[in-house]
């Protein structure tokens, strides 16, 4: 998604860490499910937390913290939301998913530079919420290409 | 009409075909004499010939003829199989290769080039003059009565005198099924199987046994059989099988044109151009029932099939809890069904490796011209089966052992007489199972590697260290050969390239869960040595408990099991070690690799096995030996090589395929 040309509304989905309010494309999502059983592997990369099974399937789950540079202590019972990024199931896990915004471009402020991270691509301003719009393939594209 | 839902099958078939053509022209090279192989050309040629023109591929089909022509010459005995008509045909059978695969990319035959054949046909002289004239003429409708049904009477008398004078007997006979038989095909097969069973050979059937297959025929055929039986054996063979009314058995009379007799009388016309001296090869007679099943629908089958097995063992888990009697029979019935389904579903995906092998006498042909190196190709147990995931992979890399092989490895003539060989390099490519692995073997008589070099080679290249030099093992050295960049051969070739290839070979059979080496005699030959698994999808593992995950270990790998105490462990120069009858093993401590956490007192050992030699891993607990499904972690495990998948268990969690021979390099050289 292009967010330079912007000129139709789109709608996002939303999440939470703590207090901070989060937005993805949603475009990308598959499903949002409950965290379950994650098994780590070890030597893996840092960002990745382990692997699920998801219907059968066994599917990487990475840590949102890590692309958000945040350290938030984690929740017991969190959301993971997975999405399919390039034909790869790819699982998320957020502390809490909020809900489907439909944004309207006035809505969107990609003139906003936000420090922590490189994947930050604007801010919803919603009424009083303020939700850091994040660029997941990006961050899964540039991974990918280190390992 | 629209044909293009004929699409794939006449690709599959012109394939098939053209490996065919392939062969028989290879055939005919190392045996200009052979009628056989002409006769088989024709029989492709044509077919290829009749179903392009009906797919509307018509420049294809002039191609077909005109090779065809080419060699009517031969056929009918009046030029002789020159090497230079050999080039030709291939030539054009390579054209041919290219147009079927610009059809199947859903082009069509207007890149096909008839230029270059025809050219080279006009220069082959007067032989071929007529045939390359005939190459623009579009042919019409083909009404020539199929060359194989007026060959055959000539080679079955020739066939029979011949098994006469070799004190066989030759049996006339006519099967005739009950009226209402319902299976027709099917009864026919029993008694050429029966018949093919007891050493009986079928030279001759008619109807023809493609009729046969398709239920053409009324409910009598008669066949040709050279056996050594008895005529009441025989007899008593055939009538034995049910919904068979009558056998009528004669000895056949090569002397009277018994079978000719209820043939059409054109044949007499052709009688001259079958005039071909024929081998000693019989022509024998196939009659199997196959279907032919998209690929894509047996990887859906087989993934089904891995739920299925999922889904079993998560219900015995559960049930276990309630240790109920009465489901314990249903259960362990359910439970062989599974592992039966499971066992067929992936012979269903075996594939001879034939597949793979066929087309290497070719390809060894045309580098040997083109080195100029005689090379005796031989291949062995093209018919051992595997997955056809693991066959699809393994072309390329054999590919390139052969090359290096020939290319590299097979001296010159000059060179090997020096040496005092046969001036003929050997080159043999052999398949063979070996319990739950197919082990694939390219083992050639040529100059082999100097350990010396390698060794001189790899400090050279940097790709090891002085003192590692002097501690190297035979298998060490070898295996240096497979690293990235080394190459032992001075110059490059054009055939070869340098120094990429045994790497790139390895990396693809290490991933497809196999393995490779290298052994080498200076001077006497090298040997190339494939270990793969015979299936990817399920294996049996072992199942670990390290801290508070589940491992599993392909059982493959697995040696032995033991426990341990802590004070069995010693330290050798840093290394942890155990020593087991005897032998030093190093051990690989999982809890500390994985790290796993606390360490407690309590723990197993399971010895594995890589490259002939021991090593142990300290686990917390052996759980037991179960049969996994194999997934991919993805690529975002690149870089995490000590795990070649994961498995899903009977309870939902997830363990992770230990790779021995990844985790053993990198917990050895932390």
């Amino acid at each position: 998604m292009n967010l330079g040309e912007l000129s139709k509304s789109f709608e996002v989905l939303g999440f939470k860490f703590g207090e901070h309010e989060y937005a993805i494309e949603i475009s990308i999502v598959e499903m949002i499910v409950e965290e379950s059983q994650i098994t780590p592997v070890p030597n893996s990369k840092r960002f990745i937390k382990g692997v699920m099974n998801l219907r059968g399937r066994i599917v990487p789950v990475i840590d949102m913290r890590s692309i958000l540079n945040i350290d938030y202590e984690e929740k017991v019972a969190s959301n993971v939301i997975v999405a399919r990024i390039e034909d790869t199931e790819i699982g998320f896990v957020v502390d809490k998913v909020t809900e489907v915004l439909l944004v309207d471009p006035t809505e969107m402020d990609t003139t906003m530079k936000v420090e922590e991270s490189k994947y930050f691509k604007g801010v919803v301003k919603k009424g009083e919420r303020l939700l850091v719009f994040i660029d997941i393939p990006k961050f899964i594209e540039d991974k990918v290409n280190e390992i | 009409m629209d044909m293009s839902q004929y699409l794939g099958v006449f690709v599959e078939e012109a394939k098939e075909n053209i490996q065919g053509l392939n062969e028989s022209v290879l055939e005919l090279e190392s045996n200009p004499e052979s009628g056989d192989a002409i006769n088989e050309i024709f029989r492709l040629m044509h077919t290829l010939k009749g179903s392009s023109a009906t797919m509307g591929f018509m420049k294809m089909s002039k191609m077909c003829h005109a090779l065809e022509s080419l060699l009517d010459s031969a056929r009918s005995g009046k030029a002789k199989v020159t090497e230079n008509m050999i080039d030709i045909i291939f030539l054009g059978i390579d054209k041919l290769t290219e147009v079927v695969s610009d059809i199947e990319n859903g082009e069509d035959d207007s890149k096909l080039d008839l230029d270059d054949v025809e050219r080279a046909m006009s220069n082959q002289g007067k032989g071929a003059e007529k045939a390359s004239k005939k190459i623009g003429e579009v042919e019409k409708s083909d009404t020539q009565t199929e060359f194989g049904d007026d060959i055959v009477e000539e080679a079955v008398k020739d066939v029979a005198k011949k098994a006469i004078e070799d004190g066989l007997s030759v049996y006339m006979v006519r099967v005739e099924l009950a009226k209402d038989s319902v299976m027709k095909s099917a009864r026919m097969y029993i008694v050429f199987h029966r018949i093919e069973e007891n050493d009986g050979q079928i030279v001759y059937s008619e109807p023809p046994t493609e009729e046969i297959e398709k239920e053409n025929f009324e409910t009598t055929v008669e066949l040709v059989v050279i056996t050594s039986m008895k005529m009441e054996k025989l007899q008593d063979l055939i009538s034995n099988i049910s919904e068979i009314d009558k056998v009528i058995i004669k000895p056949f009379e090569t002397k009277e044109n018994e079978v000719k007799a209820e043939k059409k009388p054109e044949t007499h016309e052709k009688e001259k151009e079958n005039q071909i001296k024929k081998d000693n090869k019989k022509r024998r007679v196939k009659l199997t029932q196959s279907v032919r099943v998209d690929v894509e629908k047996l990887d859906v089958l087989m993934n089904l099939m891995a739920e299925l097995v999922i889904s079993r063992s998560r219900i015995e888990e559960t049930l276990k809890k309630y240790k109920i009697k009465e489901v314990d029979e249903s259960l362990s019935q359910l439970g062989r069904i599974t592992l039966d389904l499971q066992s067929i579903v992936m012979k269903i995906r075996m594939i001879p490796i034939s597949f793979v092998f066929d087309r290497f006498p070719r390809m060894v042909r045309d580098l040997s011209k083109k080195l100029n190196k005689k090379i005796d190709f031989i291949v062995q147990g093209e018919d051992t089966e595997l997955d056809r995931t693991v066959a699809d992979e393994i072309g390329e890399p054999l590919v390139h052992m052969i090359r290096n092989s020939i290319d590299h490895g097979i001296e010159t003539e000059k060179e090997r007489i020096g040496a005092g060989k046969a001036p003929t390099g050997k080159v043999i490519l052999s398949a063979r199972q070996e319990g739950d692995s197919v082990v694939i073997e390219v083992n050639d008589d040529g100059r082999g590697f100097d350990k010396e070099k390698i060794i001189k080679k790899a400090l050279e290249s940097g790709i090891i260290q002085e003192y590692e030099a002097s501690a190297m093992s035979n298998e060490e050295i070898f295996s240096l050969t497979f690293e990235p960049g080394f190459s032992t051969s001075k110059k490059p070739t054009e055939v070869s390239g340098r120094g990429v290839g045994m790497d790139v070979v390895k990396k693809t059979i290490e991933s497809l869960n196999g393995n490779v080496y290298l052994e080498s005699v200076a001077g006497k030959g090298t040997k190339v040595i494939i270990r793969l698994p015979l299936t990817l999808s399920i294996i049996q593992a072992l199942l670990v408990e390290v801290g508070s995950l589940v491992y599993a270990v392909p059982i493959s790998a697995v040696d032995s099991t033991l426990a341990i105490k802590e004070n069995n462990i010693k330290d050798v120069e840093g290394q942890k070690t155990v020593l087991l009858r005897g032998e030093i093993v190093p051990v690989i401590d999982l809890r500390l690799h994985f790290d796993a956490g606390a360490i407690s007192e309590k723990m197993d050992l399971v010895v594995t096995r890589y490259k002939d030699r021991k090593y142990g891993f300290i686990v917390d607990k052996l759980l037991g030996q179960q049969d996994i499904v194999i997934k991919a972690l993805g690529k975002l495990f690149k870089d995490v090589k000590e795990f070649s998948g994961g498995a899903i268990l009977g309870n939902g969690s997830i363990a992770l395929i230990i790779d021995v021979p990844s985790l053993v390099q990198k917990a050895l050289s932390r």
